[in-house]
C-alpha cells in the first residue's frame, strides 16, 4: 500500500511539474525550474534490518504553560546503506508495578500529540552518519501536570513480504516525560512497605525491596539511602536507593530493590562458563564465596536498616523513613565451631579425668 | 573539751553535707521536645535551609538558643553570615501549633568552632517554637547520622533546656552525563523477515528460522521491546485466507496443534549479556515452553522482553510458529507484519 502511494504521489509531482514547465515556457524567456516538493521515498526497501543508535535514552522536560520547550534526539545509522526514516508519535503509562511502561496508540483524546513538532518528519541518514533531530513542544496555556511522549523512528518503507516470509520492522524509540508546572501540581509520595525478601539469613546477601505509592499528580524521581546498623555500631553500610533515578508516575506504585553483600562470606549466583546455572524450576542456583579481603567483615547477629528516601515537593525535601531488622546467623558455622568445642571440652575432660585416676592409683599403692 | 571536739565533728560533717542539703542540682533539662528539619538532606548542600524546633520544659529567662552542629557540618565562622529568620514559617509542624521565636534576631551573635549562638527573649514553657537558619551552614560531605544538639542558655549562658537531635545525610547519586560519555540506546534487527523453514503443513508445527532484535545500552534503568503484529494472522491475499492467532494475551503461552489452524509468536532469550547490571526477562505471555508453543501475536503493543540495567549486547530471538488444517486453501502467501520497538526504560 505505501508503494502504491509512493508511486502515486511521485506521479502526481512528475505530471504537475510537467504541465507547469510546459506553461510558463509558452509565455516567454527560458523556464525557471520551480522547486518541487519530493516525499523521502527510497528506491528500493532495505536489504538488512534496521540498526540505529539513539541518544539520550529518556529526555526529561520541564516548562511553563504556553511556553514552548526544545530539545534533540541524536539517531546515527550504523548499517552500510542510506536508511530512510520518519518520526512517529505514541504514548505511554506505566504498567502494573509501575517499573516500566506501556506502550499506547494515540486517541482523537490526545491533544498533546499536536503540541510536539520536529525539525525534520522525515530523513535520511547516510551509512555511519549521526542526525540530529530537534524537537519543540508548545503547550497552550491551559496545559498542566505530566504528559508522556514515545518518540519512534520508523523506516519509511519496509520490505515486502517474500514468499512464507513474515515482515519484521524494527523501531527504536525514546520515552519523553513533559512536566508542564502547575499550581495545581501535587507531588506526594507514600512510603507502602520496606522489607527484606526473608527475615533470617544464613550469609548476605540481603535483598531489599521498597514500594511507594505516587498519590500526586505528577511524576516524581525519588532517592536516598538506607543505614545499616549492627547491635553495636551504626552506618556500617549506606547503602544508595534509586540510585538510577528512576520515575514513579502519578497514581501509580512502583518497588525499588536494592542489596547489601559487603561481607565476608556470601551467597552468590553459582557460573558455569560464564552463564548461571538454574534448577530444573529455572530457579538460580547459588554458592558460598568467602572474600578474604573482607574477613573483619563476618556479619553474624541482629541488623536493623533504616531507609531515609526524599522526594522534591518543589519547595523542599520530602523525607520518607521506615526501619526493619533482620538476623544474619552463619549457623553452619556457629554449628561446626559448637561441636569442635564440644569434642575439645570432651577429650580435655577425659584426659584430666584419665591422669587423675592414675594418680589415685599410684597414691593408693 | 569534749564538747569542743564534738561541736568541730559536727560542723565538719555539715560543711561537708551541706552542699547536697543547700544547693539545688544544676543540671539541664532536656527540651519537651527537639527537632531540625533539613531543607535539602543530600550531602554537600551549601547554605541550607534548616528548620530548628524546640518547645522548653523549665520556667526560666531565657536569653541565648545555641545550635551545636556535628562534626561535618561546615558552619560560617562570620557570625553575620549565619542568618535567620521567621518568615515562612510553617503555621504547624507535626501536627501542633508553631510559634516564632522570640527575640532570634537576623543572625548569629557569635560563633566558636561548630557552636553558634543566637539571641534570644524569654519562652513560654509548653509552646512549640521555631525558627529558619537561611545561611552560613552547609551539609555535611559524607552520608550518615549526624547528632546536633539545641541548648537555650540564660543571658550569662547558664543552661535551661538541652538536647541532642539526630539528622541524616543522604547520599547524592545524581547521574552527570558529559559530552564524552552520552546515554546511547542501541537496536539492531538481524533482518527484515523471518521464513518458515518448510512448507506449513497438517501434520507437524512449523516455525520460522528466527529473527534476532539486539541491544546495547547505557540506560541505567534498562530496556523493554514490545511487539505488534499487523494482521494477527497469517493472511493469504492471493486466496483471502487466513491462519488465525492462538490464544488470547493472558500471561501464558498457548501450544499449537498439527491439523489444527494456528499461529504464535515465541520469544527466546538468546543473550544476557554478563557486561552491565541488567538481568533480561522475556515476558510470560511469549515464552513458548517448547517448539509448539509461544504467546498470542496482538493488534496493539505488547511486551516481549525486558531488562533491569545497562548492558553491552543483549539478545532475544523472535520466532513463528504455525499449524494449519488440511484443507487449509494453498498459496505462498501467507503472511504478517511485525513491528518490534525498543526504547530505554524511564
Amino acid at each position: 500500500m505505501q508503494k502504491i502511494l509512493s508511486v502515486f504521489s511521485f506521479g502526481a509531482v512528475f505530471l504537475s511539474t510537467q504541465f507547469f514547465s510546459q506553461a510558463v515556457f509558452s509565455q516567454g524567456p527560458a523556464p525557471t525550474a520551480l522547486p518541487s516538493p519530493s516525499p523521502l521515498v527510497p528506491d528500493q526497501p532495505p536489504p538488512a534490518g534496521i540498526n540505529l543508535t539513539l541518544s539520550p535514552t529518556l529526555i526529561n522536560l520541564t516548562t511553563d504553560p504556553g511556553q514552548p520547550v526544545s530539545a534533540q534526539l541524536k539517531i546515527t545509522n550504523n548499517n552500510n546503506f542510506r536508511e530512510f526514516l520518519r518520526m512517529d508519535l505514541a504514548k505511554f503509562e506505566a504498567a502494573e508495578g509501575g517499573e516500566r511502561p506501556v506502550l499506547l496508540d494515540l486517541t482523537p483524546e490526545d491533544e498533546f500529540t499536536q503540541w510536539i513538532s520536529f525539525s525534520e518528519d522525515q530523513f535520511a541518514v547516510d551509512p555511519n552518519e549521526t542526525k540530529t533531530i530537534k524537537f519543540t513542544i508548545s503547550p497552550p496555556n491551559t496545559a498542566a501536570l505530566g504528559y508522556y511522549y514515545a518518540l519512534i523512528i520508523n523506516r519509511i518503507v519496509i520490505q515486502e513480504p517474500g514468499r512464507r516470509q513474515t515482515v519484521v520492522a524494527g523501531a527504536p524509540a525514546v520515552l519523553t516525560l513533559l512536566e508542564v508546572r502547575s499550581p495545581q501540581a501535587k507531588r506526594e509520595l507514600q512510603l507502602v512497605d520496606f522489607r527484606p525478601d526473608q527475615f533470617f539469613y544464613e550469609y548476605p546477601p540481603v535483598n531489599f525491596g521498597v514500594e511507594l505509592k505516587n498519590s500526586g499528580n505528577i511524576h516524581i524521581v525519588p532517592n536516598g539511602d538506607a543505614f545499616i546498623d549492627s547491635m553495636k555500631n551504626k552506618d556500617i553500610a549506606i547503602l544508595p536507593v534509586n540510585s538510577k533515578r528512576g520515575n514513579v508516575l502519578p497514581q501509580t506504585q512502583r518497588t525499588f530493590v536494592f542489596s547489601w553483600d559487603d561481607a565476608f562470606i556470601v551467597r552468590v549466583p553459582k557460573e558455569e562458563d560464564g552463564n548461571v546455572v538454574k534448577d530444573a524450576k529455572g530457579k538460580t542456583v547459588y554458592t558460598t564465596k568467602w572474600d578474604l579481603t573482607k574477613a573483619n567483615k563476618l556479619r553474624i547477629g541482629k541488623y536493623t536498616a533504616h531507609l531515609l528516601l526524599v522526594y522534591d515537593n518543589g519547595e523542599r525535601d520530602i523525607p520518607l523513613e521506615a526501619k526493619v531488622s533482620f538476623w544474619v546467623i552463619p549457623w553452619k558455622i556457629l554449628a561446626a565451631v559448637a561441636a569442635a568445642l564440644f569434642f575439645a571440652f570432651v577429650g580435655v575432660k577425659t584426659t584430666i579425668s584419665l591422669n587423675l585416676r592414675r594418680l589415685k592409683g599410684r597414691l593408693g599403692s | 573539751m569534749r564538747k569542743l571536739a564534738l561541736i568541730n565533728v559536727v560542723s565538719l560533717v555539715l560543711a561537708l553535707l551541706s552542699p547536697l542539703i543547700l544547693a539545688k542540682p544544676a543540671y539541664a533539662a532536656n527540651f519537651t521536645e527537639a527537632s531540625m528539619r533539613l531543607d535539602r538532606m543530600m550531602v554537600s548542600i551549601t547554605d541550607n535551609n534548616i528548620l530548628v524546633v524546640a518547645k522548653p520544659a523549665t520556667t526560666e529567662t531565657e536569653g541565648k538558643v545555641k545550635v551545636n552542629f556535628a562534626t561535618g557540618f561546615t558552619v560560617d565562622s562570620t557570625p553575620a553570615n549565619v542568618t535567620v529568620s521567621t518568615s515562612g514559617l510553617p503555621s504547624t509542624y507535626q501536627g501542633e501549633s508553631l510559634t516564632s521565636w522570640p527575640g532570634i534576631g537576623t543572625a548569629a551573635t557569635a560563633v566558636s568552632g561548630q557552636l553558634v549562638t543566637f539571641a534570644s527573649t524569654e519562652l513560654t514553657v509548653g509552646t512549640l517554637y521555631g525558627f529558619f537558619i537561611t545561611a552560613g551552614i552547609d551539609n555535611p560531605g559524607s552520608a550518615g547520622e549526624k547528632e546536633n544538639a539545641i541548648t537555650t542558655t540564660t543571658a550569662a549562658d547558664a543552661t535551661i533546656d538541652t538536647s541532642n537531635v539526630a539528622v541524616r545525610i543522604i547520599t547524592d547519586d545524581q547521574i552527570v552525563i558529559t559530552a564524552t560519555v552520552p546515554p546511547t540506546f542501541n537496536f539492531t534487527l538481524g533482518a527484515n523477515s523471518d521464513t518458515f523453514t518448510s512448507d506449513l503443513s497438517s501434520s507437524s508445527v512449523v516455525s520460522t528460522n528466527g529473527v534476532t532484535v539486539t541491544i546495547v545500552t547505557n540506560a541505567s534503568n534498562g530496556w523493554i521491546a514490545w511487539l505488534r503484529s499487523a494482521n494477527t494472522s497469517l493472511d493469504s491475499a492471493t486466496t483471502g485466507e487466513v491462519i488465525e492467532k492462538t490464544g488470547t494475551v493472558d500471561d501464558s503461552p498457548s501450544t499449537l496443534s498439527a491439523g489444527t489452524d494456528g499461529y504464535v509468536l515465541d520469544v527466546d532469550l538468546t543473550t544476557d549479556s554478563g557486561t552491565g547490571d541488567g538481568t533480561v526477562s522475556i515476558d510470560a505471555e511469549y515464552l513458548g515452553a517448547d517448539t509448539s508453543s509461544g504467546g498470542t501475536p496482538s493488534a496493539t503493543h505488547e511486551e516481549i522482553a525486558r531488562s533491569t540495567g545497562t548492558t553491552d549486547g543483549d539478545v532475544v530471538t523472535l520466532i513463528a510458529r504455525a499449524a494449519i488444517t488440511a484443507v487449509k486453501a494453498a498459496a505462498d502467501d501467507y503472511t504478517d507484519t511485525w513491528t518490534v520497538v525498543g526504547a530505554g526504560n524511564f
